[in-house]
């Protein structure tokens, strides 16, 4: 019986994709979702993900966010985070420091992009 | 509100090596740990650690054994505050690490394109106390605990 699942919404403002999965990243959900992902951005590499209703990520969906964010960073942009879950969050904070850059909202992530190319 | 667990919870039930059935795994914990008061990030974290821990079993201590015919033994007890949870499974031991993990080094696992080998590491970092117990040709056990804050 398989209970995982990932879907995803997803809009783009000023410019940056908005990406809003629900469900789980796991062993079974990842490959789905980077593939999702490379579809969805068709080249913008400057992209937020809204973690809202994003029940759970394993250690395989943690590495394969750090994958994509660094791909995107040799790209001129990267991967962002919102509304992650504080668990989630305390986590990924653990593993990887400061590598991700995580947000309260998602257009406060979104304007970040904006702040850096200002700045 | 403050609210007190007085009577001990004792649970346990029996999945085997598939990969879909940690969901159930895990929903099973989960279920037992807001039982017991767990709730929010604590229960984010037991959740993390029992998916890491199951998914190591099924993917390592299981490797050559077909999907859905290994068992694995989740035993959950909680008294005195503290959620107990025994992972118990019947596969090839590991050497189980004997001290803190180090977090990983995200530059390092980007360079080498390595994307697993973390499940330890945040088993730790996510729970109170962690052991284990390897009996070679008899079974591998561990011991996962988180005490209500």
């Amino acid at each position: 019986m398989t209970n995982y699942h990932l879907t995803c919404s997803w809009e783009t403002v000023d410019g940056v994709l908005v990406l809003r999965p629900m469900g789980y990243l796991n062993d079974q959900t990842e490959r789905g979702f980077e593939q999702l992902l490379s579809e969805i951005a068709d080249g913008n590499c400057r992209v937020v993900i809204d973690c809202s209703d994003l029940v759970h990520i394993s250690s395989i969906g943690f590495g394969a966010l750090l994958a994509i964010a660094a791909e995107y960073r040799r790209s001129g942009g990267d991967l962002r985070f919102a509304c992650l879950q504080a668990s989630l969050a305390r986590a990924l904070t653990l593993a990887f420091g400061s590598f991700f850059r995580l947000y309260d909202r998602p257009l406060d992530a979104v304007r970040s992009f904006g702040t850096v190319a200002a700045g | 509100m403050i609210s007190y667990q007085l009577q001990p919870i004792e649970a346990q039930a029996a999945f085997t090596n598939d990969l879909n059935q940690i969901y159930a795994m895990h929903q099973f914990v989960r279920r037992l740990a807001i039982e017991a008061g767990f709730t929010n990030t604590a229960l984010g974290d037991i959740e993390l650690a029992v998916v890491e821990a199951c998914a190591n079993i099924i993917k390592h201590a299981y490797r050559q054994v077909p999907t859905g015919t290994a068992p694995i033994a989740i035993h959950v007890m909680c008294d005195f505050g503290a959620l107990a949870i025994t992972v118990t499974d019947w596969g090839a031991p590991f050497d189980a690490p004997t001290g803190r993990i180090p977090a990983p080094d995200p530059d390092r696992m980007v360079a080498e394109g390595r994307r697993g080998g973390m499940g330890l590491f945040f088993i730790q970092q996510m729970m109170d106390e962690v052991a284990w117990d390897l009996r070679p040709g008899e079974c591998n056990r561990v011991r996962l605990v988180k005490r209500l804050a």
